[in-house]
């Protein structure tokens, strides 16, 4: 039976003249795919595994060349390219040529600076192409080194310098923005709620948030001091109550992702129904 | 009733993902229009963007993949929609390889509808593509956007764009809009952009990651947070345009409701037979 007389009005792969449509096929394979992923929901089977491997596949393939022309092609490969032809000129030429715009700025800094000569002017141009791409370019090769064993311990100076910079750049900043920060806005003030004249709801709502907040976060410190038995007047209710705050936020975190999966879903069934089925706009 | 607990409690599995298929599609075809109530933290996140004079500038960050695409295209559709309106220029970046595509999808998506047919990419939008290493692309962005970003997404001069005219660093932007998902994104802007800079952050992210950021709504690091397809159907309501997300939170409710049902059920029917075994 033709699935139009079922009320199914797929995306055609053919446009109206005939031509093949890139986006109808390109519809069909992806819906047939998602297809294939949900069979496991029925039990596993060669659909299914296709599918998935499939998707590994290409993940892996799309990310090694996207990777390549928009990290490593425009920040190294073909800087150095530039920068070889560059050379080439300076070394075989009597004259300073210019040949890229940064190189006209650089020498002429240079030159104010007498350091004109084009020896200097060779050897500041092989520092900085070294410390700028050769440099970093062998750090990342030495990354490499962890798939032969005994070469392994070369991938700890790249990993120490990644280490080292990355910690230079955030420990500030982290310090500031999710410590300091976070410490500063804990200091409530009741002020309002002492000094309000007659019942004001907003200012009783405002400052039993405040407690909450306040004491919720005292409690559940308490819960992770381990110096000493979480028993007695104070730490035993304080750590309980902890353990309450600490369930309430894993609550509230769960609830967020059974919504964020079932959007998910959504989605996908928004493809199915809409592009590939045409059911729903 | 025990016999039928019985049953309830030994039901294959497959009969709750049938369900489930059912519950999605129903809604999805026949919608239910139900209500959606704006929540304090978009309300405050479209503040941010309608509080802005015509002609601002906003970093619109576009830190996600296609896999979170159903959470936060409709939210990135619904932002610029926002800032079309509002003659908001938005300068797009991204700190996830694939975020230039899903810029590219929502620009070209916004552009043929007739309602922005005057709106030029370089002059209202632009695309500046994504850059390795996001920690040090957002710490770069403070010093010079133009530096960490020479071109555009297609290979174009980022300087010869009118919209980056007289725009330097994060000082010359009224604001940041990061649509997140993971561990690059609005955590990363406000502890640099904001921290350093005191630039305004607000944003958009997955339902799952939304928790994370509380603690910087609550320190007012963040300005407004939009969280998932609910935060994305506030949104849509907010600049009168309903869409995708909107039609999804019909489906949102209805498979809720269902889980919570299963849940209860599971557990009484365990309850049950599990007392009397």
């Amino acid at each position: 039976m033709p699935l139009f007389m079922l009320g199914l009005n797929f995306k055609p792969v053919f446009e109206t003249g005939g031509a093949v449509s890139v986006e109808g096929i390109g519809i069909w394979i992806a819906a047939l795919l998602t297809l294939g992923i949900y069979s496991f929901l029925y039990k596993d089977n060669f659909v299914y595994k296709f599918s998935e491997y499939l998707f590994v596949g290409i993940s892996a393939g799309y990310t090694l060349v996207l990777t390549f022309h928009k990290y490593l092609k425009p920040s190294l490969i073909e800087p150095l390219q530039e920068y070889s032809r560059d050379f080439y000129h300076i070394i075989t030429s009597s004259s300073f040529p210019v040949v890229n715009p940064w190189m006209l700025d650089w020498q002429t800094q240079l030159i104010a600076n007498k350091f004109g000569t084009q020896f200097q002017f060779i050897f500041w141009f092989t520092f900085k192409i070294f410390i700028f791409y050769l440099f970093p370019a062998i750090l990342g090769l030495m990354m490499i080194s962890r798939v032969i064993p005994s070469a392994a311990w070369l991938s700890r100076f790249p990993l120490a310098t990644i280490v080292g910079y990355g910690s230079g750049i955030v420990i500030v900043t982290t310090l500031h923005a999710s410590v300091l920060e976070q410490v500063k806005a804990s200091f409530v003030s009741f002020a309002p709620l002492l000094h309000m004249k007659g019942i004001d709801w907003g200012i009783i709502a405002q400052s039993a948030n405040d407690f909450i907040l306040v004491f919720g976060l005292c409690c559940a410190i308490i819960y992770f001091y381990f110096s000493a038995e979480h028993k007695g007047v104070i730490l035993g209710p304080a750590s309980n109550f902890g353990i309450w705050v600490l369930m309430i936020t894993f609550g509230a975190s769960f609830g967020y992702t059974v919504m964020a999966r079932i959007s998910l879903l959504i989605g996908r069934f928004q493809f199915l129904l809409g592009d590939w089925m045409q059911l729903v706009k | 009733m025990k016999a039928l607990f019985t049953i309830i409690n030994n039901m294959d599995r497959r009969y709750i993902f049938l369900a489930m298929v059912i519950a999605v599609i129903l809604p999805l075809i026949k919608p239910l229009a139900l209500p959606v109530k704006i929540t304090p933290n978009t309300q405050s996140s479209f503040d941010v963007i309608d509080s802005l004079a015509p002609g601002s500038k906003i970093l619109l960050s576009f830190d996600y993949d296609p896999a979170s695409s159903p959470e936060l295209q409709p939210m990135a559709k619904a932002v610029m929609t926002h800032c079309f309106r509002k003659d908001v220029k938005m300068i797009a970046v991204a700190l996830w390889p694939q975020g230039p595509m899903m810029a590219k999808k929502a620009f070209e998506s916004l552009s043929s509808d007739p309602e922005f047919s005057g709106k030029k990419y370089g002059v209202d939008f632009v695309n500046l593509g994504v850059q390795p290493s996001y920690v040090a692309v957002v710490k770069g962005m403070g010093d010079s956007i133009a530096g960490v970003f020479p071109t555009d997404f297609f290979g174009n001069k980022t300087t010869d764009f009118e919209i980056m005219k007289g725009v330097k660093n994060y000082r010359d932007l009224a604001a940041i809009f990061s649509l997140t998902t993971g561990s690059a994104g609005i955590g990363t802007y406000v502890t640099i952009a904001n921290a350093q800079y005191k630039t305004i952050v607000t944003g958009g992210c997955t339902a799952i990651s939304s928790l994370e950021y509380y603690p910087y709504l609550q320190s007012k690091q963040l300005i407004g947070l939009v969280e998932g397809l609910k935060g994305a159907s506030e949104y849509e309501r907010l600049v009168k345009k309903p869409a995708l997300a909107t039609a999804g939170m019909d489906v949102q409710a209805v498979v809720h409701m269902m889980l919570i049902f299963f849940i209860l059920l599971a557990n009484v029917s365990q309850m049950i037979v599990g007392k009397q075994k």
